[in-house]
């Protein structure tokens, strides 16, 4: 078994089905893209394994083990929601702070050292408000990854920053990628998806279409 | 004379801050449970509060204050409020004062996008964090100014339970001009201006304490 293998996974919105049974898996330290036009169902495949979205029908494995709770995914959102009241120090600290996972000092020194690894030391304690957008994705990946997900999830990387940062984006998923980080990034941009897939997927109407399918089963219509 | 007329009125002024104060100590978690009911997803809770804050906020304060006074001893012959008229402008004003808050609180609410509250979700957080440690900030920060407002307006509203003969400072200032002395009239103004400039200048520095961050 592949260390993630997503089957059969469907989800409906009153009755209309926006993904409709589709499978996939994806190995330990590997990025797999999900392309696909606007209305496919790529954030919401994104948002399922993440826990905003109950998934309605399938199942999802992580390194054999069915998947309880999304606890091992770590999600960037398109527009980042980073917390305006926290500066880039508090945003990434506050989590592990809440769940206890070591004392003030630690946690804030593990926050420092992971803003400092993307290029952000003159920046923690400016408020999201003051940071580029480059900067304010980067803290958001930072405070994803504090709390050391198993996969790291980016839905749309690139759609809310100005387009001439698309290969600084690239850059960046490339060097996570180098340090092992398993990914799935979600995105309409094939150009850039080409850029840093090891795997990709085209959604199309809630299906995976097979034409950009390497290696990955596509079940079809999810069973009634 | 000036002195004599300055602490009668100081007096009259003290039942109109008494007033004020208990009021906003009921009426700010009262406008809360108010607020949930108006995002209630049982229908019939949510249609009856809309019904109540349409009424509350479409009718003006002296009528509810003198429906509040006479009904019930009208209806059910209760001498409650007709003994104690404090009480009926209480109880008049912090279901007023509920129903404006509960729509601010609301609006306030719902300005923050879902997106915060996600964002708490997926780092693992329960929703008394995500509510504590991520939203209630930005709600405050997003309410101060209209909460001010209102605050403000409730310091001059408290001058209207005269109509149940409560004897707050405009009643006491009447009392001289009864007796052909216009100016203690006047001078009532002098009490509202100040505290209303002592409340303005509290909320601005409250709104200058939470402009250190702005919403993105």
């Amino acid at each position: 078994m592949a260390y993630l293998e997503v089957k059969n996974l469907a989800k409906q919105f009153d009755n209309e089905k926006v993904i409709k049974g589709i499978s996939f898996s994806l190995e330990k330290g590997q990025t797999l893209v999900v392309a696909g036009p606007s209305g496919a169902g790529k954030s919401t495949l994104l948002r399922c394994l993440n826990g905003l979205e109950e998934i309605d029908q399938g199942e999802v494995f992580l390194n054999g083990k069915k998947l309880k709770d999304s606890s091992d995914f770590g999600f960037v959102f398109q527009q980042f929601q980073l917390f305006p009241q926290y500066t880039a120090l508090e945003n990434v600290s506050l989590a592990p702070s809440l769940h206890n996972l070591g004392s003030k000092q630690e946690i804030e020194q593990r926050s420092l050292d992971l803003l400092e690894s993307f290029s952000l030391k003159e920046h923690v304690h400016k408020y999201p408000y003051q940071l580029s957008g480059g900067q304010r994705q980067r803290v958001a990946i930072a405070r994803a990854m504090i709390l050391d997900p198993e996969i790291l999830c980016l839905d749309e990387p690139t759609s809310a920053l100005d387009p001439a940062l698309r290969d600084q984006v690239a850059e960046l998923i490339l060097e996570l990628n180098e340090k092992g980080m398993t990914q799935i990034v979600v995105t309409h941009d094939l150009v850039f998806a080409e850029k840093i897939a090891d795997k990709l997927i085209y959604l199309a109407d809630g299906f995976i279409d097979p034409d950009y399918v390497s290696g990955l089963e596509n079940s079809g219509e999810a069973d009634e | 004379m000036f002195w004599e007329v300055t602490l009668e009125l100081a007096k009259g002024f003290s039942t109109s801050l008494s007033l004020f104060v208990l009021t906003l100590l009921f009426s700010l978690p009262l406008g809360l449970i108010m607020m949930f009911a108006l995002r209630s997803k049982i229908k019939p809770i949510k249609i009856a509060m809309e019904g109540i804050v349409l009424v509350i906020r479409g009718t003006p304060l002296m009528l509810q204050l003198l429906i509040v006074f006479f009904v019930p001893g009208i209806l059910w012959g209760s001498v409650i409020f007709s003994h104690n008229r404090f009480l009926a402008a209480l109880v008049t004003f912090t279901v007023n004062y509920a129903a404006y808050f509960a729509v601010i609180y609301k609006g306030g609410f719902e300005s923050i996008p879902r997106g915060q509250f996600e964002a708490g979700q997926v780092l693992g957080l329960s929703r008394r964090q995500i509510f504590q440690k991520i939203i209630l900030l930005q709600i405050i920060k997003q309410i101060m100014a209209p909460m001010s407002n209102e605050v403000i307006t409730l310091v001059k509203d408290t001058s209207l339970v005269r109509v149940i003969a409560v004897v707050e400072i405009i009643k006491v200032a009447e009392r001289y001009t009864a007796r052909g002395l216009i100016w203690p009239l006047f001078y009532t103004g002098a009490f509202y201006l100040i505290f209303s400039t002592l409340l303005s200048v509290l909320f601005n520095y409250l709104e200058k304490k939470l402009a250190y961050f702005e919403t993105i």
